[in-house]
């Protein structure tokens, strides 16, 4: 009971600490904009999220929806002059489309062979969009995207556009934990966890899977889209294998299969990278590091040191309330654990 | 209830099972026996949907089964443990549970992201329905501990609550003793005559012959992929070629 | 015309072979992939131009210092590196963004040491082109061949029947059985990996004098390769080869008689029809669960 208002408690203060340093970014156009990038790349990365923390599919081509959101909602507002809100959520439905397309052979693969598959369709992506100059001006990239407007109202401003997205990414976190906590998001699980007892529990395995391609592309797909209205420029080196390398790296930074990884991992690359500007030639060099860094030592992410000194602060404190003599048999059921 | 007929199954130049035939009378305890090698496991899979038979029937309740895939196997009422526990090792035991509702059970994408009242009930029931089979199963106060934290014992019944949660007309044992100390295995014999008593018919692949002989009604016995025996315990125990079978001399149990 | 285009073709796809053959071997070996081949063949570039431009030592050898350069890493980063992170329960897919970050590491790395400009392999013979049979070929083409021909033929010789190809045959196929006849599994992986390096580095520095040197030329090579590897039956050094081979032609023909700007875009398409169509590849290995 007072571990529960202990907790609150923290999370309330966090949550304010939270809220004031939004205020005081939000004062600024660049800072605001840094906001809105690191939601962007949290729906972009939920996203991913779905698809391999959930399912275990992994996809190293995760830019291609990014593109094809964005070149999507574009061409269609530019082209045809349909208002944003609406080709934001066409071009979400193509990087869907292109999802499902995808997801019937990769569905099938093995990691190493999704691996290039998603790869081979990154790269596909975009190549079609340097190449094909009729239809997106290849590299020279499309300039004058309109803003977002909805009803008369028209969200110029970085600031205002933070609002907006802010709002969506919080849609996108409360349906994101709806899907996990339901029979759905049981079903995906199950398939990272044991594909072969998940089918024999009555999951159609293949169907999920493409499931979960869909709802990752779009997500994923909505995040370029957005991105596009906002900067309201976009060119085909936003959308190279490097962006998928970022995806995933913040994926796995954060925490995969959580709520709040992907947001994380947004918040610490996306900084990084601002903070990396006067260093850009050593980008790489310092993403390959981070990518490293998980790798050998916390391959959890984020999220996964927080759960591990939980679990440290939480078998501590039962610790010390053992007298001597149950004190041994304790020591041998938390060695049972996992 | 079940019904093999000839079935039979070719890896390349090998034949694991070799035109089997056997019927598994509705609500008996059926035992499939047989040394190491002999193709009971991979009979199960025949009849779970993991293989197609190169050539024979699996016919259940007057359908025929082979070749379906294991989803919808499932859907038709027949469930399974697995020989290596196949358990979703991140998940809770309660979560464990509820995804072998998952046959059972409908709502789609579109309710679970809105939450529809329908759903909110359906999820309601299958955590009751979780929490009573875990009841039964004697795993209550285990519900939201990781399943990678479970004895062997412990995770060798919440494979079983797995497999029930479907609702199953047909459940198939694979080894469900292998692991298990002398205690243990009578706490198995007793859920196994409780599950029958419920009215599901049980298919056992089993080694311990102690178990199968005291629990089964039939039993069905394999050598080489071919069957050479079948018939109740007593005159299992007695049959001759079972007996070369396993290595001339006592059956051990 | 159809001359330069099949030595060209030819040429190319042999450079897509040994690299294709590089990723097989590590996959038969280790069981896992590694996404930097392309990079370890724009190092082996770099090295080879800056031992024949800058250190003025003859070409051949430049070449087999490379190669043995690019042997020592590989065989250090699977070693160090892919040991260590597979020591800690780290799955294949974890693996493959560590050979990503290597890839990263490797470009930039190419990048300090030597700027981000394409830089000028100097010819390496004194005319631009020779006749042969009446035809004009460029003759550095011929060498890119010449070397990537003869690479093949003598892994094939290695694998067949030298001592140690036949252990590194023997673990890739059971480790287990393997070790308990006395091979060196640990060995064997390491030198698939170095092999693979060595390789792709011997080829990277022939092509450098036909394509220049720069930080980004890995990059597709690395991926036509392993888009030829896939067709000839991921793991399969002669399907790799034969893969190669078939993009090169792909490529090349395609460039010439449709489109030079899709040829790209028409390889990958290729690719991804492959694995719907036929993921084992030509020669028949296992991709699927």
């Amino acid at each position: 009971m007072l571990e529960t208002i202990k907790a609150k408690r923290w999370t309330f203060l966090f949550a304010i600490l939270t809220l004031a340093v939004i205020a005081f970014m939000l004062r600024e156009r660049y800072l605001s904009l840094i906001l809105c990038f690191i939601a962007i790349n949290s729906i972009a990365v939920t996203g991913l999220d779905v698809l391999f923390g959930y399912t275990g599919q992994v996809s190293f081509g995760h830019a291609a929806f990014y593109a094809l959101g964005a070149y999507g909602s574009t061409l269609l507002s530019i082209r045809l002059g349909l208002p944003p809100l609406l080709t934001i959520v066409l071009g979400s439905l193509i990087a869907t489309f292109f999802g499902i397309i995808i997801a019937f052979p990769a569905s099938k693969l093995v990691k190493h062979f999704l691996s290039l598959l998603t790869i081979a369709f990154g790269q596909m992506v975009y190549m079609f969009v340097s190449v094909t100059d009729k239809l997106t001006n290849g590299f020279s990239g499309i300039i004058g995207i309109p803003r977002i407007s909805m009803f008369g109202y028209t969200f110029k401003s970085t600031q205002s556009n933070f609002y907006l997205l802010l709002a969506v990414t919080i849609l996108v976190l409360v349906v994101k934990q709806r899907i996990i906590h339901s029979r759905i998001g049981r079903a995906f699980i199950a398939i990272r966890e044991n594909p072969h007892a998940a089918s024999g529990m009555g999951i159609n395995v293949r169907y999920y899977k493409i499931m979960a391609f869909a709802i990752s592309a779009f997500l994923t797909g909505m995040a370029g889209a957005f991105y596009a209205h906002l900067v309201t420029f976009i060119s085909p080196d936003s959308f190279m294998n490097t962006q998928s390398n970022l995806f995933m790296t913040m994926l796995l930074f954060g925490g995969i299969g959580t709520v709040t990884g992907p947001v994380i991992g947004s918040i610490i690359l996306v900084v990084a990278t601002e903070l990396m500007q006067s260093f850009i030639s050593y980008q790489m060099l310092i993403y390959a590091f981070f990518i490293l860094a998980i790798l050998f030592y916390f391959p959890n992410g984020i999220i996964g040191i927080y759960d591990h000194l939980k679990n440290l602060a939480i078998s501590r404190k039962n610790r010390s309330k053992l007298t001597p003599a149950n004190r041994s048999l304790s020591n041998q059921t938390s060695k049972e654990a996992d | 209830m079940l019904s093999i007929q000839e079935a039979t199954i070719k890896f390349g130049g090998l034949t694991a099972v070799n035109q089997v035939s056997f019927n598994i009378p509705k609500g008996s305890i059926f035992g499939l026996i047989g040394p190491n090698g002999a193709g009971k496991t991979t009979l199960f899979n025949i009849i779970s949907g993991v293989y197609a038979p190169t050539s024979g029937k699996i016919v259940f309740e007057n359908k025929e089964i082979q070749g379906l895939p294991p989803h919808k196997i499932n859907y038709l009422g027949i469930s399974r443990t697995y020989q290596n526990i196949n358990l979703f090792k991140k998940m809770t035991v309660l979560e464990n549970v509820m995804v072998g509702c998952h046959s059972r059970t409908c709502e789609g994408l579109t309710s679970a992201i809105l939450r529809t009242p329908k759903q909110r009930l359906e999820e309601a029931s299958v955590i009751e329905k979780s929490m009573a089979i875990l009841d039964f199963m004697n795993l209550t106060d285990k519900a939201t501990q990781k399943a990678s934290s479970l004895s062997y014992g412990e995770q060798r019944r919440l494979e079983i609550s797995r497999a029930m949660a479907s609702d199953p007309k047909l459940l198939l044992l694979d080894e469900p003793a292998a692991g298990m100390n002398g205690r243990e295995k009578d706490e198995l014999r007793e859920t196994i005559q409780r599950i029958s008593d419920r009215g599901i018919t049980v298919l056992l692949v089993e080694h311990d012959m102690k178990l199968v002989m005291n629990v089964t009604h039939q039993i069905c016995v394999l050598n080489y992929g071919k069957k050479i025996a079948e018939g109740d315990p007593e005159s299992i125990q007695n049959h001759q070629e079972v007996i070369t079978a396993y290595l001339g001399g006592g059956i051990d149990g | 015309m159809i001359i330069q285009l099949i030595i060209g073709a030819l040429m190319i796809g042999s450079v897509y072979g040994l690299v294709g053959l590089g990723y097989g071997m590590i996959y038969k070996a280790s069981g896992l992939m590694s996404l930097a081949q392309g990079d370890m063949l724009m190092i082996g570039a770099f090295l080879g131009m800056t031992f024949y431009k800058y250190l003025k030592f003859p070409f051949m050898i430049s070449l087999v210092l490379t190669m043995a350069i690019m042997f020592l890493l590989g065989m250090f980063i699977e070693r160090v590196l892919v040991t260590a992170l597979l020591k800690k329960g780290a799955q294949t897919v974890y693996v493959i963004l560590c050979t990503i970050s290597i890839s990263m590491i490797l470009q930039n790395v190419a990048m300090f040491s030597w700027g981000s400009n394409m830089m000028q392999f100097p010819s390496l013979f004194k005319r631009d082109t020779v006749l042969i049979f009446g035809h004009k070929i460029i003759p550095e083409n011929l060498l890119a061949l010449g070397v990537g021909m003869f690479c093949m033929v003598a892994m094939h010789f290695f694998m067949t029947k030298s001592k140690f190809g036949t252990s590194m045959r023997a673990a890739a196929q059971d480790e287990m059985a393997a070790s308990a006849m006395g091979i060196n599994v640990s060995a064997t992986k390491g030198a698939a990996w170095g092999i693979a390096s060595m390789l792709a580095g011997g080829i990277g520095v022939v092509v450098g004098p036909i394509f220049g040197v720069y930080m980004a030329m890995g990059a597709m090579i690395g991926q036509k390769g392993f888009a030829g590897a896939v067709v000839g039956g991921y793991g399969n050094m002669y399907g790799a080869i034969v893969g190669g081979i078939f993009f090169g032609f792909v490529e090349t023909f395609i460039s010439a008689y449709l489109t030079s700007s899709y040829k790209d875009f028409i390889s990958f398409a290729v690719l991804i029809l492959v694995m719907i169509v036929m993921p084992t590849g030509l020669f028949k290995e296992q991709v699927m669960e």
